[in-house]
């Protein structure tokens, strides 16, 4: 029996040897050939920025740009004392047909900075120039302004006809104070603001049809100034702002100590979500250049950033157009960073309609965005 | 790449990736040796007396996961004979993450006798007692949480980064048990076994909630509802913002014998533990049994800190309308970001002490006697941890030889793995009684290979159990013919 038992034991124990002996090398690992190399690349995201924005809370009202009654945004420029005619001013011409003269001056914007980026097809629909005059002249003064905006080579002249003044009346009215009204309807002002110019000029006389005796009495004097209204009533299409600027992306330290390097994204990519209550919208390009062989080395296109919203008939905003766009960056660009050492922004705007469409500005028009980023490290340990 | 590290390096990754599906080895059960009344108190071994040496009677040593095999993060590369991680960049993530879990746990026990005793006491009855040295740790993390290390935040986007099964646990402790079997019929016997536990260290996270929801705007709201209670020689020091400003383990508690001795008496981290146990005979050839093992808790009192984290934080990015408002910079406006996240994972230092319970188990088995020495077993083996469950299904052809000799083969099916091949063998010389056992003998092996050396492991190396040990036996002649639960008859 011992025996018997014996034999069965043996007989297991082998199987369970044979077993182990029959379990097989699968693979051979060389780990002379084994790559150290260890990469992390998760795709993160996250909300970057956001924002409701009313136009109200971009610009605060102030002597030039003012908020009217209907909330409609309008661009106020004044030019005091243009206009400053005593007797004496007078004098040196004829009698009876006596003539001042007016200017010449010129009105700086002071935008020709900002005008030199701006190309493109603006119209503003509805500028008004108000001169706005005291004259204790009792016999009328018929003004002749000749003023011209310029822009660069291109000149547009205002048109105006002559107009004349209201007098005042004596003894129950010595000096009266009203207003003369440039605008469409009697002027270029339209095409002329939508140059738009640089400076205005602008010289012209004033001619007194008086008599001897008010002539010689030797009273009365014209002071006039200048207010140029330009409610933003407007059509835009394809109006560029350009702007190169110095390549703040590129890596000018000569170590290598910075952990993050551009070429360590495979991409970022910006993704915007926007709920457009403007009646403009927005491209945006950005160009990586290298000045010394005069060539692009990369471009993020942003097209479509933004769409305009629509309006009705009088070109007030009816709703919001919502847009998502998503502007990648890729590693070719990252790559291209050090290549290029000037950056070129290229923003575009067009209004509802592409330009086709007047459009109003109000102060309570608001946009609503949110900016997400999403980056692909590659982060080495 | 030194020759040292790239071993370290792979004894690590076989470290993290080998496997033990079960706190106890499921070959055990099958076996004929004492310590067998760890998986059922009322199992007990054919000899009437054994005394376990210290250390040198049992030392059991598992470790565990169920995601991940070794294969899995070291791979061959595309260009010939090249060797890869899981982490380089040539290697498909989404491979890897096709093999993790919802919930991916890892566990490792390592158990060591310090002393066993067992004796009979008349024909029915079998005292024994024992003082282990048990270390007990396991580790859940949330598949989300993987998937977020290497896919990122973008693909929860619209979704729920899920962490609340993130869990880990760590318990060193001491166990004086002392057990009793029993034939209360001729065909019934029962045992129980009554712990007292020592809780040496610990450290355990209490995750009640901890997720991140990811809108669909890139928005983020995190939650954490979790506290990690640690028992141990360690202190935490908090900066005046009451953040985490660091962590120092306290040596200066060991410069002394007596700080030594304090520390690893546990006196003072006192718990209990009760494992019951019975056996019964359906005929003179089936044997049936089912038992609970482990159920109990130990009470952490002794260099308790308690680092609890309870907010709530929405990122939702810069609101731009401050700084369009000119009330406020764009700096300003990311430093009270800062400043809101870090104030959102304020942690509360406490010294609350704590309970943490034991992973129990739930043994079923049974066997048939073939023949008077060989016989066919199936056991189920169910580990509760927290609120998980593992499961181990284990059958099992064994051979028990005049009571030198015991053998068992088996095949368990656990993890979420099928090719688990296991063997026992304890065999005795005189008085000595050696054995060795596993429930995984891997079949398929790598051979990893430098310059200077090479070195086999498993291939696939999800399951690994080893207990090995040797006891002193005494009265090693059955004279009762009555069969009895994996006792042998001469």
């Amino acid at each position: 029996m011992r025996k018997f038992m014996r034999k069965r034991s043996i007989l297991f124990i082998s199987i369970i040897t044979v077993f182990s002996i029959n379990s097989c090398i699968k693979e051979t690992y060389d780990m002379n050939k084994f790559s150290k190399k260890v990469q992390l690349s998760p795709t993160l995201a996250i909300s970057a920025v956001k924002g409701d924005i009313l136009f109200s809370d971009m610009v605060k009202p102030n002597d030039t740009i003012v908020f009217d009654q209907n909330k409609l945004v309008k661009f106020i420029f004044k030019k005091d004392s243009i206009v400053d005619l005593k007797v004496s001013d007078f004098l040196k011409a004829p009698l009876l047909q006596k003539t001042a003269s007016i200017g010449p001056d010129s009105f700086d914007l002071d935008i020709a900075d900002i005008l030199s980026h701006i190309s493109g097809d603006f119209q503003i629909l509805n500028p008004t120039i108000k001169f706005n005059y005291t004259n204790s002249f009792r016999d009328s003064i018929k003004i002749i302004l000749d003023a011209s905006g310029r822009r660069k080579n291109n000149t547009v002249d205002l048109n105006l006809p002559p107009f004349t003044l209201t007098r005042a009346n004596p003894p129950a009215q010595q000096v009266v104070t009203d207003s003369y009204i440039i605008n469409k309807s009697n002027s270029n002002l339209p095409i002329l603001i939508s140059l738009p110019p640089e400076v205005i000029r602008f010289s012209g006389s004033a001619t007194l049809s008086t008599t001897l005796e008010n002539f010689l009495l030797g009273v009365g004097r014209l002071v006039g100034s200048l207010e140029i209204e330009v409610p933003m009533e407007l059509r835009v299409n394809n109006l560029q702002f350009t702007d190169t600027v110095d390549n703040f992306l590129k890596d000018e330290s000569s170590n290598n100590d910075n952990p993050v390097a551009p070429e360590d994204f495979r991409f970022l990519r910006i993704i915007i979500s926007a709920e457009n209550g403007f009646p403009l919208g927005a491209s945006l390009k950005m160009s990586l250049y290298d000045s010394s062989t005069n060539s692009t080395k990369s471009t993020v296109d942003a097209t479509g950033l933004l769409e305009p919203a629509p309006v009705d008939s009088n070109g007030k905003v009816t709703g919001v157009t919502k847009t998502s766009t998503t502007i990648e960056i890729n590693k070719e660009f990252f790559s291209s960073v050090n290549k290029a050492d000037m950056i070129i922004f290229r923003f575009t705007l067009t209004s509802t309609g592409n330009g086709s469409q007047d459009i109003k500005i109000y102060s309570d028009y608001r946009i609503k965005f949110n900016a997400a980023l999403v980056v692909k490290p590659e982060i080495n340990l | 790449m030194t020759v040292k590290i790239k071993y370290l390096l792979i004894l690590i990754i076989a470290l993290i990736v080998t496997d033990a599906s079960a706190q106890n080895s499921q070959v055990l059960y099958f076996m004929n040796v004492p310590q067998k009344h760890l998986i059922n108190p009322a199992l007990r071994p054919s000899n009437s007396i054994y005394i376990g040496l210290p250390v040198l009677s049992g030392i059991n040593l598992s470790n565990n996961n169920n995601f991940v095999n070794f294969s899995d993060v070291l791979i061959k590369g595309q260009s010939k004979d090249s060797i890869i991680s899981f982490l380089h960049p040539d290697y498909n993530v989404d491979k890897f993450l096709d093999k993790i879990k919802d919930k991916n746990s890892m566990e490792t026990e390592v158990g060591v006798q310090l002393l066993g005793v067992g004796f009979s006491v008349g024909r029915d009855s079998y005292v024994f007692l024992d003082i282990n040295e048990r270390i007990d740790g396991n580790i859940v993390l949330p598949g989300d949480l993987f998937k977020l290390a290497l896919k990122g935040n973008e693909s929860f986007v619209g979704s729920r980064i899920d962490l609340a099964s993130l869990r880990a646990d760590m318990k060193y402790y001491r166990e004086f048990g002392a057990g009793f079997s029993r034939n209360f019929t001729d065909k019934l016997r029962i045992g129980v076994k009554g712990k007292l536990l020592f809780g040496i260290a610990c450290a355990s996270i209490d995750n009640k909630s901890l997720g991140i929801n990811v809108n669909d705007d890139y928005s983020h709201t995190f939650d954490a509802n979790l506290a990690l209670n640690m028992s141990g020689p360690v202190d935490v020091y908090m900066d005046s913002d009451n953040n985490i400003d660091s962590i120092a383990f306290d040596n200066d508690r060991f410069d002394t014998s007596s700080g030594i001795v304090d520390f690893f008496s546990g006196k003072k981290n006192i718990g209990l533990g009760f494992d019951i146990g019975a056996s019964y005979d359906l005929t003179d050839k089936i044997v049936v049994s089912a038992a609970i093992t482990d159920l109990g808790f130990i009470r952490w009192k002794k260099d308790v800190t308690n680092l609890k984290a309870n907010n709530k934080f929405e990122f939702s990015g810069l609101n731009i309308l401050d700084v369009v408002n000119g009330t406020k910079t764009i700096d300003e406006l990311g430093d009270e970001m800062l400043d809101s996240l870090k104030n959102a994972f304020i942690v509360t230092d406490t010294n609350a002490p704590f309970t943490t319970g034991l992973p129990f188990g739930i043994t079923l088995g049974g066997s048939y006697n073939v023949t008077r020495n060989i016989s066919v077993g199936l056991l189920s083996y169910s580990r509760i941890i927290g609120r998980q469950m593992r499961e181990a299904l284990t059958l099992s052809a064994n051979l028990n030889v005049g009571n030198i000799v015991s053998t068992s083969l088996s095949y368990t099916a656990s993890n979420h793995r099928y090719d688990n091949f296991g063997a026992g063998i304890a065999f005795r010389a005189g008085v000595a009684q050696f054995y060795l056992l596993s429930d995984r003998i891997p079949v398929s092996w790598n051979k990893i290979k430098d310059d200077n050396s090479t070195i086999v492991l498993p291939a696939n190396w999800n399951t690994f159990n080893l207990r090995l040990g040797m006891n002193l036996v005494f009265g090693n002649k059955v004279k009762e013919k009555k069969d009895k639960p994996m006792i042998l008859v001469e």
